[in-house]
């Protein structure tokens, strides 16, 4: 409440305070000047139903004037603000946005001088695919620090608003310091249901769960399964969520940009279910380092990275030598049983290392991270989006959606048409959210940056944005009510079911060979 | 029985005196404040400016604003900057302390003797501004000292508003309704100004007293309510919110003082106030000793640790690049802590003096008095870059400690890092951070200019090429666990100039062979005495070759030395006596053999 106050009194401030007459110069010489815009909004692709796309134009302290025009020629025109940003109005916005489905708007940037000048004009084009109305993150400092000020974030992409879902303000009884506990994976079921989880680490937490309204805190880190429960994948349809069990290890270099470089000293694949409270292990194989798990939208199959390297905590060389590789586990809802492993990409054979698959929500794409070595795609230059359709095993071009930076936490939205990707591109060091489009003719197009309202928010902003996932509803979960839950119900563990399942996989053939 | 003064002209020459002493006290406290503030807690009070977090965008201001009483504290934490210099935000304080006192004085209506009672509460705000000693390590910044300042001037105000409003029909019950609104923006000073118009009811018996507690259990129920369910900070911290945090007693004790002060108001006014005082050489006597008293009080409850002093001191000496200043305040110590050894350790080296001297310190290192979570985030930023560990692990850590206590300090470390390693993009996110602060503004701005002219950069900062020049070279291993000296072993290839650090990293562990090891592939024209003590050592208790003793030339004084200590240690090992022990501390403390055998 305090927080929209504060925001809309900012509002009022700017508006009051750097309005400006509204009209275009008749007369103008035309620049090629390099216009410095941010975020850069130049030649993307927005859906139908996008926040207002602002910006700010970084060239200078000038006097700038923006005239937005429709395929049907209708023009807006704007004056920005005297740090260069420019708002659009909400209802003009929709007007302009409905206007050029399925087309462009023209946007021409005019900058005062001694003489009006006209920057090249720029293009956003506006399709009608739609695109889910929020996504989800955590924001954390960029050393990924457990405890400090951590909260999990939502973003209405229609309106650019931005709230808490919870933080972990609330300061420990026995300290007094608020910041002492871990929020992350924070994670939504994308069937409409807004059933959604995450994990609220430390004494008195666990994976805290709200499933069908009814919200519980588990904790999944037993004797059977000794490692933490990280990275979660909702089954589409059932009260299941698959995890990895891993042990994180990390290293530090004393040279270079490259700041730290985290490794999987152990992992397995295991699976949560709701309603039984049972954890159960889906590939628990000690030759094997397995981890990210992703259900396909049929619910039937696991697709998740995995390595047949060793890793020697002792030898150092061994954490740089992991390479990963995109496999596949099979699961039989009828007789709740787990198949066959089936190799689906092997980027080790490529000297590679692939991780973080997921799968688009028809089932004909796999996105995955590739890069040198691990599993941890934020930390790596070299880490980049791969895609791959699945019906002719043919990798297509993503090249929209890399730069030379790490890109790792990507997701799909519920129907397909969008992508997200978290990247380190704006300078390397602060992970931030963009947003790219993805044709039924599988092209992708150039990403755009997330629409705050304040376009300086994310330059102000020390945070990264991280496991950013769509989220087809909001999540209704607030610092308070679950501060409340956290009072009121207590941790229950969740029961061990099963055997083991070992697996493995000819990895120069794919053939699969199950242990049982 | 002193003599009262009976005629009216007296009397009226008196009321006179009587302001004008009032204004000669009132003087002389406030150039106590101004020296107990300015001068002798200037570098703590330096320390809580430069640490604090104050970046005016959106993003911060909410942050700050959206807590139980978060006006108050971005007002605070603004006030706070003017700490950086000292006298500066120490008049700033005197002069707040003095309005407050001035209220009291007004609101009490007391005169004479009485009149010390109204610098009772000034002194408590003094003390608690002053007394955070090591809970500075946890907390950093200095909010909680102007926010106590200016949240009780608030509740005194609102007091005295309703006093004056409350002779007027239902305008004191309107200001009673409105403390509670303001509950969100001061927090538990409101609820302290609604329990001090309900108390001041109750005295006067006025008809609607149930009104005025409803509104004070109205504050308090928001106050709690709001910080459990809005703000969502457990109840204590929404009780003490906005101050500092609970964790150590004295400051919780003061902040409770300050409550029961004010909530003595009411009564103070009412059974001291109708009692005017006359003034006679007695009563100003027993002002004059009240007055000197509560002073000396003041001095006498301070935060008092002379290492916590020292250290702070360090600290700032340190931003001000000032070694050799720094050196003399530690050949000033009695003992060393932690804190004060790695300033020392800095400003030895930024004067090319660490290897002669790194041992010559007085071992063991003390344990700081204090209750603090750790001390290391104090020097860590500190002590890294000026060993030239200014690559990504350190940019790592600053931004781990940023996410538990975010600091401007550490904003400028981000910004030099990037600046120094050629991160232009970076460098400039980290500038338009500082660039929104009060404090590190200009230098931003400053800074700034050297985005994408690192040569202009290092030309303008010839200080800085030093560092970089002493940076490693190789990409190895380390572990977020290694000290400073640890991390000096794990680096494969450094430069030529970094030798020295990594030699003295193996000397300090007591890694002989690594010393041996690194020293044997390069030529040093002059071995500092601390190594050619470890090359004797080396032959003696490894059975290293005697030959590399001429190789190094090692002098034949220092053999003799080292020589001389074993023979001493044998000796004593023999008869362990008390004399033979202190002889040989006294003998040999500051020499590397001593340290080695002994710590």
């Amino acid at each position: 409440m305090k927080s929209k106050v504060i925001k809309i009194m900012f509002i009022i401030l700017s508006v009051v305070l750097f309005s400006c007459s509204n009209e275009k110069p008749e007369q103008y010489v035309e620049t090629n000047d390099d216009l410095q815009l941010y975020p850069d909004y130049r030649g993307v692709t927005v859906p139908c139903n996008v926040a207002p796309l602002n910006f700010m134009i970084k060239s200078g302290k000038q006097e700038y004037v923006v005239a937005v025009k429709s395929p049907t020629q209708k023009e807006w025109v704007y004056s920005a603000d005297e740090d260069g940003k420019i708002f659009f109005p909400k209802d003009d916005w929709a007007e302009m946005l409905k206007e050029a489905i399925g087309d462009s708007l023209q946007i021409e940037v005019y900058e005062k001088g001694i003489k009006w000048k006209r920057y090249p004009q720029f293009y956003l084009h506006v399709v009608s695919d739609s695109i889910d109305k929020y996504i989800t993150y955590r924001l954390i400092e960029p050393a990924y620090r457990p405890t400090g000020h951590v909260s999990l974030v939502q973003f209405h992409l229609e309106t650019g608003e931005e709230t808490t879902i919870v933080n972990n303000e609330k300061p420990l009884k026995e300290t007094y310091f608020s910041g002492q506990t871990c929020l992350n994976c924070h994670s939504t079921q994308k069937n409409g249901s807004g059933n959604t989880m995450f994990f609220y680490r430390g004494k008195g937490g666990g994976l805290v769960v709200t499933y069908n309204g009814e919200t519980k805190i588990v904790n999944t880190k037993l004797g059977d399964v000794p490692y933490g429960t990280v990275y979660p994948s909702w089954h589409p349809t059932q009260p299941m969520i698959a995890f990895s069990s891993t042990l994180i290890k990390q290293y530090f270099l004393t040279t270079g940009k490259r700041k730290i470089h985290p490794f999987n000293v152990k992992s397995d694949i295991v699976l949560y279910n709701i309603e039984k409270n049972e954890l159960s292990y889906v590939v628990r194989d000690s030759t094997t380092i397995d981890t990210y798990p992703c259900w396909h939208p049929n619910g039937k199959t696991i697709y998740y990275a995995s390595t047949d390297s060793v890793c020697d905590e002792k030898e150092s060389t061994t954490a740089f030598k992991l390479k990963y590789d995109i496999k596949r586990i099979h699961y039989n809802r009828d007789s709740l049983s787990w198949g066959n492993i089936e190799m689906v990409f092997c980027a080790s054979k490529l000297n590679k290392s692939a991780t973080q698959p997921k799968l688009s929500p028809d089932g004909n794409y796999l996105l995955f991270a590739m890069m040198d070595n691990s599993s941890h795609s934020y930390t790596q230059d070299s880490s980049d989006l791969v895609l791959m359709d699945l019906r002719t095993n043919e990798l297509l071009s993503v090249d929209n959606l890399n730069s030379d930076k790490p890109e790792g936490y990507h997701d799909w939205s519920t129907n397909g048409r969008w992508i997200l990707v978290s990247t380190r591109r704006e300078n390397g060091n602060h992970a931030r959210v963009y947003i790219s489009h993805f044709s039924e003719d599988g092209k992708i197009s150039k990403p755009f940056a997330l629409p705050h309202y304040d376009p300086e928010r994310d330059l102000d902003r020390l945070q990264n944005y991280n496991m950013v996932e769509f989220s087809p509803t909001e999540t209704k979960l607030t610092s308070s009510k679950f501060y409340s839950i956290l009072d009121d119900i207590e941790v229950i563990n969740a029961e061990y079911k099963g055997e083991s399942i070992k697996g493995s996989v000819d990895a120069q053939t794919g053939a699969s060979v199950i242990y049982k | 029985m002193a003599k009262a003064i009976k005629t009216t002209k007296e009397r009226e020459k008196m009321g006179l005196s009587n302001t004008m002493i009032s204004w000669i006290y009132r003087s002389l406290f406030f150039l106590f404040t101004l020296l107990f503030l300015g001068v002798y807690n200037a570098d703590q009070l330096h320390f809580m400016s430069v640490n604090s977090h104050l970046i005016f965008n959106e993003i911060n201001l909410t942050f700050i604003l959206n807590q139980t009483g978060g006006l108050l504290v971005l007002l605070g934490r603004i006030l706070n900057q003017s700490f950086v210099i000292p006298i500066v935000g120490a008049l700033l304080f005197g002069i707040l302390l003095i309005l407050i006192q001035f209220m009291l004085e007004k609101l009490y209506n007391v005169k004479g003797v009485f009149l010390g009672l109204t610098y009772i509460l000034p002194a408590i705000l003094l003390l608690y501004a002053t007394s955070a000693g090591y809970a500075l390590y946890a907390t950093l910044d200095g909010d909680f000292a102007f926010v106590a300042l200016l949240g009780t001037l608030i509740s005194i105000s609102l007091f005295a508003l309703y006093r004056y409003c409350s002779k007027r029909e239902w305008c004191g019950e309107i200001v009673g309704f409105a403390v509670i609104a303001l509950v969100p923006f001061i927090g538990v000073y409101a609820v302290l100004s609604a329990a001090m118009i309900f108390l001041e009811s109750i005295i006067n018996k006025q008809s609607r007293w149930h009104l005025y507690l409803l509104t004070f259990v109205l504050s308090l129920l928001f106050l709690l309510l709001g910080g459990r369910y809005i703000f969502c900070e457990s109840y204590l911290t929404a009780l003490f919110s906005p101050s500092i945090f609970s964790y150590f007693v004295i400051l919780r004790v003061l902040f409770i003082l300050i409550w029961i002060v004010l909530l003595l108001t009411p009564f103070v006014s009412y059974f001291l106030g109708k009692e005017q005082k006359q003034l006679t050489k007695q009563t100003l006597v027993l002002q004059s000793l009240t007055l000197i008293v509560v002073m000396s009080l003041v001095y006498a409850f301070s935060y008092k640790d002379e290492n916590f002093r020292t250290e702070m001191k360090l600290v700032r000496l340190c931003d001000d690049g000032k070694w050799e200043e720094m050196e003399q305040v530690v050949a000033e110590t009695d003992s060393l802590t932690k804190p004060i050894n790695a300033y020392r350790v800095i400003s030895l080296a930024r004067q090319n003096k660490l290897s002669d001297n790194l041992f010559k310190f007085k071992f063991p290192l003390k344990a700081s008095d204090g209750h603090y979570l750790s001390e290391e985030p104090i020097y860590y930023e500190d002590m890294f870059f000026h060993a030239s560990l200014i690559n990504s692990h350190y940019l790592f850590n600053l931004e781990m400690y940023m996410q538990i206590k975010p600091t401007n300090k550490r904003l400028k470390y981000m910004a030099l890092y990037a600046l120094m390693n050629g991160e232009d993009l970076l460098a400039e996110r980290f500038l338009r951070q500082l660039k929104q602060s009060i404090i590190y503004h200009s230098w931003a701005e400053k800074h700034e200019r050297y985005l994408g002219k690192q040569d202009l950069f290092f030309k303008e900062n010839p200080d800085l090429v030093a560092i970089v020049k002493k940076q490693p070279m190789s990409v190895d291993l380390i572990r977020i666990e290694a000290s400073l000296a640890e991390q000096f072993l794990m680096i494969g290839k450094f430069p030529i100039q970094t030798l020295e650090y990594r030699l003295l990293a193996s000397l300090y562990l007591k890694q002989l062979k690594r010393f041996l090891g690194d020293i044997k592939r390069i030529k040093i024209p002059r071995l500092p005495v601390c190594m050619q003590e470890a090359l004797i050592i080396s032959v003696l208790e490894l059975g290293e070759n005697p030959a590399i003793l001429r190789a190094y030339q090692v002098d034949r004084n220092v053999a003799n030395q080292v020589n001389s200590f074993f023979h001493d240690l044998k000796m004593f090992c023999t008869n362990k006596t008390k004399e033979q022990a202190m002889g040989i501390m006294k003998k040999y403390k500051g020499t590397y053999c001593y340290y080695y055998m002994f710590y």
